[in-house]
């Protein structure tokens, strides 16, 4: 399904950047405006998803009705008091990755703000579909958790080819992945949203999954990318 | 043997929602079924074939090497179990029935978007088509292709291992484009071009949302039209399409009034939805379609059609340009890049691309540059090349359909190129000249572009697809052939109502201010009807001739293309950097700061009327790039201020590289030493790396850039053959620092090398326990890393 992105948040941008509160001057402002309006021209959100009981085993969940089994504790976790799972994922389509190829070759500062262009795009697109799911959820009383894709804490990034051919994605939005399960079109994201029939008591922090933690300059300036 | 004159031959509908009905969906590879329960699949077979399909296909649509990793499948195992299930339908129901090896997209994606070479693709399909022929199909049918790369990889591995007739079907989305941006002129021009049997749209949307984009696609070829639309449009929510059989049935055989010959369905029809269909198609017969006479090209994302005078850009050529040949000998594509761009923002809408270099491997060579060109731009190309090897290279990898310059009237140079030219389904330029050499006058050139046309038509080659050079010849030398071109032009196209083609700038060589003639020439050309003029796109007079001439010949409809790009050019005041922010400092410290370009640059032609260029580099642009380097470290500016910085200087570079190679001086000796960057085997996220590099370009060292998905070997090759001192590999996920560990072992084993490395998941720790000598955190960290290893 096409999901509608109608606007960006500057901030999101200049935070993905590395800003840090100088002086941004006028004509930096006019073409990261530029940026964003030719990034909203471009991309082709679109979005699969399909629901699926799970089951509980010692150390993984497994998502039944398709052979896929997702290791480790932290999706354990993240999962504690959910019965059910969405898995979705959201491309913003292959034309973004040429404009931004394009941009790089042709004027490298453009190639990078359509880059943080791009990226937020494609969470604000992840951002819509799961506020549709999680509208879904409450209308049958029900509670989502947030977002957790393959690559995060201990859930491997191995999982992505097949979590990806469960939601026959390439045929469905085009999105594959490569030997490396990086996926492409590179401004893509693969999540699992967890359906409880109770509320979620633990706080989730995002963080705490990401495989960035360590190292993201967001995180310890105490401006984390999911706010 | 497929096609049945003024009538519809209807193909089957589903296979996935029958499996799905049938509860044997949830195996990974649906196809296995075709083993595990051969008796329902060949029902279904048996069901399409009581519905009325003429041509069935076999269940293989996912059946390749790819998809079948990590299972205990072969291709061939599956492929012929299923023509073997599909065989036993037909044998059982009626035998007049054609099979179908059904083929669709491979499932990863081509470069360079993704990591699957076009090499590696047409091994994929080879291994399935040979399959599918050996199994006994009659036809092969490509479908659901979102990419026309990949597909004309599996078109030309169906052509070069098989003699089975192909159809060849995309999928589209509402806006006309697939996935890949591929729009319905381009995929008609290109599959046309390669010979399939037929052309089609099926699968993504429900009949009605195709319909327009048959018409599209009516427009495009001559080729017989195959049409599979899905039962309607999923419900994101269940998944399951919305229309019944009979509405399917009504829309779906309006394609008939369109002329579409092959007709069934895809996702979500069933054996009811093709009888409804055959019962709505009873007693009709395909309209009549009108014959397709159009001169066009194309990039997979872009057509142009030759309907109006069209500029070809003519600066990727070493030939008398030293800076460029300079790139090509260095392997500087990125230098090769800029130009392309450069020309396509100045208003070329064709590129010719000529590597002809003494001493480099052309046929090579030629295919990386247009590869790489197509990577970032969407213009289609000329192939510039006498050599039938670099034009195949070439013709073989572009993703659209090309223009071929040339071939001329010799017997042995049609003989060998326009076969070529014909397999690939080009378009190609006729050089009016031949054995008794250069024509002296119009009429020898009419006949000459005579000979081109007919022999091109025996190739199968139609009139379209030739474009008549009637040469440009050098007026301070042969004055009286200036007029003779332009009568030759008129003729031409008189005689043959062919599109013609001239290199503009040759006609004022040996004269000073040559673009005055080149100007003039131009004009009395585009009157006697040229259509493609080679030239220089950023001479503004040369752009502004055609622009002027659309204006006058009416090919610009109310002037409004003229009225916007020259309203524009009016508006531009003559100081304005790239930014917009008019100042009185013009230093070459404010330009860089700042990020000014073209500041930049006019302050360093400035400073080298009286600095030496090592002066300029060591005391100015370096300098003041670090500065630069220095505030990003601290916040005061951001990434894309460290960008526009580096970018400032690199103009002052350029400007200093000009002077020197005006002067026939070696650049060498400004390099403060080379570093190779690349980005690991396995990733294809090199943003860091092209940030890096930038910036250390611009702060004096000389960069290989080995590009993104590099192989341990070519990084160490790289590095030994350059002696190079320094290297920086970058890696974005932790499935590839693994790769960037095996790059360093190798490299360490082998020189003496430092090496940085940088990537989103690395720490400082993390990279010296794999062995990197230094953890550059960004570009500024990279910079000091540089400094301190070429200053010990």
């Amino acid at each position: 399904m096409k999901i509608d992105v109608e606007s960006l948040d500057e901030r999101e941008i200049l935070r993905t950047m590395g800003y840090r509160g100088s002086e941004i001057p006028t004509d930096l402002e006019s073409l990261i405006q530029r940026c964003i309006r030719q990034t909203l021209d471009t991309i082709q959100p679109r979005a699969v998803f399909r629901r699926f009981p799970i089951e509980k085993d010692a150390d993984s969940i497994r998502i039944q009705g398709t052979d896929l089994i997702l290791p480790g504790t932290s999706i354990q976790k993240h999962l504690e008091t959910s019965n059910e799972v969405w898995l979705f994922a959201v491309t913003v389509g292959q034309g973004t990755d040429k404009l931004i190829r394009t941009a790089l070759s042709e004027k490298p500062e453009e190639g990078v703000i359509l880059d943080s262009c791009a990226a937020i795009a494609v969470e604000t697109a992840a951002d819509k579909l799961q506020e549709m799911l999680r509208e879904t959820a409450e209308r049958e009383g029900k509670f989502i958790t947030s977002r957790f894709s393959p690559g995060y804490g201990d859930l491997p990034l191995t999982v992505q080819r097949n979590f990806l051919t469960i939601l026959d994605t390439s045929r469905k939005i085009g999105l594959t992945v490569t030997e490396s399960f990086l996926m492409v079109p590179s401004k893509s994201v693969s999540a699992i949203i967890g359906i409880s029939p109770t509320e979620i008591q633990t706080k989730q922090n995002p963080c705490d999954g990401c495989i960035l933690r360590t190292t993201c300059e967001l995180r310890k300036a105490g401006t984390p990318c999911w706010k | 043997m497929l096609e049945m004159k003024n009538k519809i031959t209807l193909l089957d509908g589903a296979f996935g929602t029958m499996l799905q009905q049938k509860g044997l969906l949830t195996a990974t590879v649906p196809e296995a079924n075709n083993l595990t329960h051969p008796e329902i699949i060949t029902e279904i077979h048996r069901e399409y074939i009581r519905s009325g399909a003429e041509i069935i296909y076999a269940s293989t649509f996912g059946v390749n090497r790819y998809k079948l990793e990590g299972t205990s499948y072969s291709v061939s195992q599956l492929v012929e179990a299923a023509v073997k299930n599909a065989q036993m339908a037909r044998d059982a129901e009626n035998p007049q029935v054609k099979i179908a090896l059904d083929c669709g997209p491979i499932g990863k994606m081509m470069k360079p978007n993704g990591d699957m070479s076009f090499e590696e693709a047409y091994q994929i399909f080879e291994e399935i088509v040979s399959a599918g022929e050996q199994a006994g199909v009659d036809l092969i049918v490509f479908e659901t292709f979102t990419d026309l790369a990949e597909m004309k990889a599996g078109i030309l591995a169906a052509k070069e291992h098989t003699n089975l007739p192909i159809f060849a079907s995309m999928s589209f989305e509402a806006n006309g484009r697939t996935f890949a941006g591929v729009p319905i002129s381009a995929a008609a021009l290109t599959l046309s071009g390669l010979g399939v049997s037929a052309v089609g749209i099926n699968c993504s949307l429900g009949p009605e949302q195709i319909l327009p984009l048959a018409a599209e696609l009516a427009k495009w070829t001559n080729l017989p039209i195959l049409i599979k639309p899905n039962a309607g449009l999923p419900n994101p929510e269940t998944d399951q399409y919305e229309i019944t059989p009979e509405e399917f049935a009504e829309i779906t055989a309006r394609f008939a009034d369109l002329g579409a010959v092959f007709i069934g369905g895809c996702c979500g029809t069933t054996p009811q939805y093709i009888s409804a269909l055959r019962d709505r198609l009873s007693g009709k017969r395909p309209a009549a379609r009108q014959a397709v006479h159009r001169t066009a090209l194309c990039s997979a994302e872009r057509t142009v059609e030759i309907d109006e005078v069209r500029i070809v850009g003519e600066r990727i050529n070493p030939t008398g340009k030293k800076r460029f040949k300079t790139a090509l000998a260095e392997h500087d594509i990125a230098y090769i890049l800029t130009q392309a761009l450069e020309q396509t923002a100045a208003g070329a809408e064709i590129l010719d691309v000529n590597v002809g270099l003494p001493g480099l491997e052309e046929a090579a060579v030629m295919a990386e540059v247009v590869e790489a060109i197509q990577s970032v731009s969407n213009v289609p190309l000329q192939i510039d090349s006498g050599d039938p090897k670099t034009i195949e290279a070439a013709l073989r990898i572009y993703n659209g359909k090309a223009l071929v310059n040339s071939v001329n009237g010799e017997d042995r140079n049609l003989e060998t190129l326009l076969p070529i030219v014909r397999k690939y389904g080009a378009a190609v330029i006729g050089l009016t000249l031949d054995e008794n050499g250069l024509p002296q006058t119009a009429e020898e050139r009419v006949r000459i572009a005579e000979k081109i046309i007919r022999k091109a038509g025996e190739y199968g080659i139609p009139k379209e697809d030739v474009i008549i050079d009637c040469l440009t010849l050098t007026v301070s030398a042969q004055q009286e052939q200036a007029m003779e071109t332009l009568k030759a032009v008129r003729m031409v196209k008189e005689h043959f109502g062919v599109k013609t083609v001239l290199g503009v700038s040759n006609i004022s060589f040996g004269l000073p201010d040559r673009e005055t003639i080149n100007t003039a020439f131009l004009t009395l050309a585009l009157g006697q009807g040229l259509d493609l003029p080679i030239i220089n796109p950023n001479v503004r007079s040369m752009t502004g001739a055609v622009d002027a001439f659309k204006v006058l010949s009416g090919q610009d409809k109310n002037s409004e293309r003229y009225i916007s790009i020259h309203n524009q050019i009016q508006s531009e005041k003559p100081v304005v950097p790239d930014g917009g922010s008019v100042s009185s400092d013009s230093s070459l410290e404010y330009a860089i700061a700042n990020g000014l370009r073209q500041i930049a640059a006019e302050a360093t032609i400035q400073l080298l009327k009286t600095m030496e260029p090592a002066e300029i580099i060591d005391q100015i642009l370096i300098p003041t790039l670090e500065k630069a380097g220095t505030r990003f470290e601290k916040g005061e500016i951001f990434l894309p201020q460290l960008i526009q910085s580096a970018g400032a200087a690199q103009a002052g570079f350029e400007e200093i590289r000009k002077t020197m190679t005006r002067s026939s001086q070696s650049d060498a000796n400004l390099s403060k030493g080379k570093i190779v960057l690349a980005t690991v085997k396995g990733d294809i996220h090199d943003i860091g790396k092209n940030i890096v590099k930038v910036v250390l370009e611009n702060s004096g060292y000389q960069i290989i850039d080995l590009g993104k998905d590099v192989p341990v070997e070519v990084v160490r090759q790289a590095v030994l053959r350059e002696n190079v001192k320094l290297v920086g590999l970058s890696a974005l996920m932790t499935t590839t620092v693994k790769n960037m560990a095996e790059t360093i072992r190798d490299l360490k084993n082998h020189s003496e090398c430092r090496i940085m490395v940088g990537g989103a998941v690395l720490t400082k720790d993390y990279a010296l326990s794999i062995g990197a000598d230094y953890f550059a955190k960004d570009a500024k960290a990279a910079m000091d890393i540089a400094k301190k290893v070429f200053e010990e």
